[in-house]
């Protein structure tokens, strides 16, 4: 459903991704994995138009390289960044409005419910502002928030960065719950290539702004080269 | 003690002008951290689109009304024309072009209607009650009560809609917003239309206290300015209380400071600007920007 064919992109004069192609299926956890500054929140930002970019980005067969940022969203593209970036200065249930704003479908009600089913912490904490979560549970609103899009593509930024181990997995389970119940297509960055494999069916891993290796994520994670020389562990 | 009540009454009497003028200051800076300087411009020449109606003999509700549209019609297409194409540039290119769209319509109406003074019928009956030996006009009692009604409007827009909601979330963070799919360029615009109309009705209220002319909202863009500072500029709440507070102490100063105390208000508005922006930038109910690091 997504396409990227030869994408780059960059800030200003300085060009960070140098020609990346990858395809996101419909209903498949794709990560993409690699060093810092390998590109990773770049691609994601060049999808969802808030980079300047160049190359073929094809939505469902639709060209959305040149769209606007709020276009690209309001065609069903999710993009929860890095850190989640709620509204701190507004109510848990102000967020998640806020996600749904766009819809007039039937629907919205049904989708928040679903949410607190993911996220059961979020419906004790309705009125609470954004700002005075943890950052765990503000990044699981971002990702709720995104949710009450109905996108076709999840986008997620580094959901592990800087949580507990336990609240990674947490995180990490509610988005593969999500994507099977929702037949939603998930594109997700992360550092933490382990657990990224274990939840997607594709890898991608970005060197230095170009894919040095893909395939099927048990195929990356048996290859003990790609292992040691890309993913680290 | 009765006079200092009663100039307490027609204290709080401007100061709800102020207060409205204050909240349409408010509306813009929350939306773009900008101050725009041409508001006072913009209510003075929607106030003169309702004197024209009025003078095709249009009744005063209707002309009340469409002036209001017409202040939201001009607020937004001011911004998407002029102030778009500096909108991500410094902030202070901004400034710059509010100022120049001030004298703008400054000179506009002075071309369209002249600079001679015009009366502006008030909607309020002339009657006075007296409660206590303190006389209490109605007209009084209608300044403060139609900016109470602003308030409260504005209040329920922004809390209680989608696209008050909308517009609150564009504001404070543009970025994130977008990536929400909100036309964060339209909401600033709304912004612009919204604070237009509630300019304009300060303009109707002050044009029959004073007479109408091209420069007759200067002083008071001044006194709305300082409740806005003082309230902390963006706080809406701020700006009601802010221009109580602002309309009282010029009152004062005007009446108890003898001769010289006519030509000391705006000094004392402007020493008001200054001192809050020294001690407490973030003014009365502002939060002080905090930052994480």
């Amino acid at each position: 459903m997504l396409e990227l064919t030869e994408v780059v992109a960059g800030y200003g004069g300085n060009t960070v991704l140098h020609g990346v192609s990858l395809t996101v299926p419909e209903r498949t956890i794709v990560c993409v994995l690699g060093a810092n500054g390998a590109g990773k929140t770049t691609t994601l930002r060049a999808i969802s138009g808030v980079v300047q970019r160049s190359g073929a980005i094809r939505l469902d067969g639709r060209s959305i390289g040149r769209a606007s940022a709020e276009q690209i969203a309001r065609w069903g593209v999710a993009h929860v960044p890095q850190g989640g970036s709620v509204y701190q200065k507004l109510t848990v249930e102000e967020n998640l409005r806020i996600g749904a704003h766009l819809r007039r479908d039937g629907d919205v009600r049904a989708d928040r419910h679903r949410v607190s089913d993911y996220f059961p912490w979020l419906s004790r904490r309705c009125d609470q502002l954004a700002g005075t979560l943890s950052g765990g549970q503000q990044r699981m609103l971002a990702i709720a928030r995104g949710l009450m899009m109905r996108p076709r593509l999840l986008m997620l930024d580094e959901p592990s960065l800087g949580l507990a181990p336990l609240v990674v997995k947490e995180v990490f389970d509610a988005v593969r719950t999500i994507s099977a119940d929702l037949g939603m297509a998930v594109l997700v960055v992360e550092q933490n290539a382990r657990l990224a494999l274990r939840s997607a069916v594709h890898g991608y891993v970005l060197e230095a702004g170009a894919v040095a290796v893909s395939g099927r994520s048990e195929v990356l994670r048996a290859d003990d080269s790609v292992r040691r020389s890309y993913l680290g562990y | 003690m009765r006079q200092l009540a009663q100039q307490v009454v027609s204290g709080l009497a401007s100061g709800g002008i102020f207060a409205s003028l204050a909240l349409a200051f408010v509306l813009v800076h929350r939306a773009m951290g900008v101050v725009n300087f041409a508001q006072g411009e913009i209510a003075m020449f929607t106030t003169f689109i309702a004197w024209s109606l009025l003078e095709t003999g249009m009744p005063y509700a209707a002309a009340f009304l469409l002036a209001v549209v017409a202040a939201f019609a001009i607020g937004v297409g001011v911004e998407r024309t002029v102030i778009r194409p500096v909108e991500r540039g410094p902030v202070l290119a901004t400034v710059i072009v509010t100022i120049g769209l001030a004298t703008v319509f400054n000179g506009l109406a002075g071309a369209i209607w002249l600079y001679m003074l015009k009366a502006f019928p008030s909607p309020f009956p002339a009657r006075t009650v007296t409660v206590d030996g303190v006389a209490i006009s109605d007209q009084d009692l209608g300044l403060i009560g139609t900016s109470l009604v602003v308030m409260v409007l504005m209040y329920a827009f922004f809390q209680h809609t989608r696209i008050g909601l909308v517009m609150r979330a564009a504001a404070l963070d543009p970025v994130t917003s977008r990536l929400l799919g909100v036309r964060v360029g339209w909401m600033l615009a709304l912004g612009w239309g919204l604070a237009a109309m509630v300019g304009a009705v300060s303009g109707m209220m002050v044009a029959p206290v004073v007479f109408l002319e091209p420069n007759f909202m200067q002083t008071v863009a001044i006194y709305a300015l300082a409740a806005a500072v003082l309230g902390g500029i963006d706080s809406a709440l701020g700006a009601v209380i802010g221009g109580a507070v602002v309309g009282v102490t010029v009152n004062l100063v005007g009446t108890y400071l003898g001769s010289i105390g006519a030509s000391l208000r705006l000094v004392v508005a402007l020493a008001i600007i200054i001192c809050v922006l020294v001690v407490r930038p973030s003014g009365l109910l502002g939060r002080p920007d905090a930052q994480r690091v």
